[in-house]
């Protein structure tokens, strides 16, 4: 029996499960808007943010949501190293040389985790028991990170538009030539913009152990990755905030699409949810091919 | 006489075998407003990449304020307060029009913060009297309205040097007038020295005390610009293309 307590239910559970998305996915269209790299390994970097969740829960007995900043500092080292030892010196060349750099630096990520914690899946779990939502059990621990992950785009969206540095940015975003003309210093904008992106991407890592207890493995990013890009395009790709939005719409259709194959009984729902949530974005992308944002 | 702002020292600058800037001297004193004149190909376009550094010089030297700023970038020039505004504005499409203005104020040695840098937003904004499209799109200004907002920006940082590059091309008389108008009362106001890079000299003629003729990358005359449009250098050149 579908009840309207059951949808809202469902549609709760996915806005939070979407604001995360969101958040794992707004660091993509940051690179790609600002420095037009098209971050082809961001799933490992999801990866690297998950196993700081779980080192940290294990060895020092930290919840998420402490690590997840640890995260967000390690993800915005990396940034800047990244930003100064590789990706400057590609930057304005052919496309296809970032994408393929990202790409490799993705897999070496990969291998690193695999070399150093083996390639047999981890897991924990932050007990922190339910609440109930209209009869319904919900996991404490989702409820959180999907306000903390609102929590940061919030953070994100406050420091773009009233920040020195945050308008810096933008002004980037929409034309680099003339930021430099305005006195903005593009390389510093790009290098800390990087930082940011990988910062965030790294922390929702970190936060994705709220969602999903186990199943951390250095491969764990992959169907990042291919969600990431989705929801990206369906953000018109250059929009941070188109894809926090788009990913939030994901989320929810996600969780419907779930409840409804339950209901219908039509093979594997959890198979079947990806077929349907992707067949949805082509959809929605016919109707609206330059992005949900985009004028 | 008022202090010296910026002196450029024997510059040259070549291009593929063009000498585009022709061992080139120059001063420009603080408050003063002057023309740079000269036809097509001159080196007017080029002498205001050499002083807000686009490109480095092939030979000599850039003083501002008695620093040696030969090597530096373009964004640490503008933070010392050479500002430039371009012949076809390009604005930031996609942000309001104070913020745009806001992005311009922002890098400068004489803003302090970004609520300095708001404020002072909204002030220029008022002087070239765009303060009531402030929330609006950059991109859904009229043309004269976008050419108002690239003077704003450029004003925004509190310059001491501001380059005009051909600010006043194509646009109608009154509307010449009022943006000249509008550069003069603020330059003033402000002690800032103005370089108005024109190819058609008459149209700004009243509003400078000082024109420098450049024919083939060099100065070929320094003057009033009375003395200048009236030297039989000039007539020689350019007859034709002045009294247009």
């Amino acid at each position: 029996m579908v009840t309207a307590e059951y949808v809202i239910f469902v549609t709760i559970a996915g806005v939070m499960l979407g604001t995360f998305y969101g958040l794992a996915t707004i660091g993509l269209s940051f690179t790609f808007g600002i420095l037009r790299i098209l971050n082809s390994g961001h799933g490992s970097f999801v990866m690297i943010g998950a196993y700081i969740s779980y080192w940290c829960f294990a060895l020092l007995g930290l919840p998420p949501l402490v690590s997840s900043l640890l995260a967000f500092a390690v993800g915005f080292f990396m940034g800047f190293a990244l930003y100064h030892g590789l990706i400057s010196r590609v930057l304005g060349g052919p496309e296809l040389i970032s994408l393929v750099l990202m790409f490799a630096f993705g897999i070496f990520l990969q291998e690193v985790a695999k070399f150093s914690w083996s390639a047999s899946p981890r897991g924990f779990t932050w007990g922190l028991g339910s609440i109930n939502i209209f009869g319904y059990e919900y996991p404490l621990t989702r409820l959180i990170g999907g306000v903390v992950s609102a929590v940061i785009v919030l953070v994100l969206y406050v420091f773009l538009f009233r920040t020195k540095s945050g308008n810096a940015i933008r002004s980037v975003v929409e034309d680099p030539e003339g930021a430099a003309l305005c006195g903005v210093n593009v390389s510093r904008v790009y290098a800390l913009s990087l930082a940011i992106a990988l910062g965030l991407t790294v922390a929702s890592g970190a936060l994705s152990t709220l969602f999903v207890s186990g199943g951390i493995e250095p491969y764990m990013g992959d169907p990042y990755t291919t969600r990431a890009f989705a929801i990206a395009v369906l953000g018109g790709l250059t929009s941070p905030f188109g894809s926090f939005l788009a990913g939030l719409l994901f989320g929810i259709i996600e969780n419907l699409s779930y409840m409804l194959l339950s209901l219908a009984n039509v093979g594997n729902p959890f198979s079947m949810t990806r077929f349907l949530t992707f067949a949805m974005i082509l959809l929605v992308l016919l109707i609206r091919p330059q992005g949900l944002l985009k004028r | 006489m008022s202090k010296e702002l910026l002196r450029l020292e024997n510059v040259s600058k070549s291009f593929g075998g063009i000498r585009a800037l022709n061992n080139v001297n120059l001063i420009i004193k603080e408050g003063e407003k002057l023309a740079i004149i000269g036809p097509n190909g001159a080196g007017k376009t080029t002498l205001f990449n050499a002083i807000s550094g686009v490109f480095g010089l092939d030979s000599g030297r850039i003083f501002y304020m008695g620093r040696d700023i030969t090597k530096l970038p373009p964004f640490k020039r503008k933070y010392l307060g050479i500002s430039r505004a371009f012949q076809i504005p390009r604005p930031f499409a996609g942000m309001t029009v104070l913020d745009n203005v806001v992005v311009g104020a922002l890098f400068s040695r004489d803003i302090k913060d970004i609520k300095e840098a708001r404020v002072r937003a909204e002030e220029i904004l008022s002087l070239v009297g765009l303060h009531s499209k402030k929330d609006e799109l950059a991109v859904n200004l009229t043309s004269p309205e976008k050419k108002l907002l690239e003077l704003a920006r450029a004003l925004a940082p509190k310059p001491k040097l501001l380059l005009l590059d051909e600010i006043v091309a194509g646009i109608p008389p009154a509307e010449v007038d009022k943006i000249m108008g509008l550069v003069v009362r603020i330059s003033e106001q402000e002690n800032i020295s103005v370089v108005a890079l024109v190819e058609h000299v008459m149209r700004v003629l009243k509003y400078v005390e000082r024109a420098v003729f450049l024919h083939e990358g060099r100065v070929m005359m320094d003057d009033t610009p009375d003395k200048v449009l009236n030297s039989e250098v000039v007539k020689d050149i350019y007859l034709g293309k002045v009294y247009e």
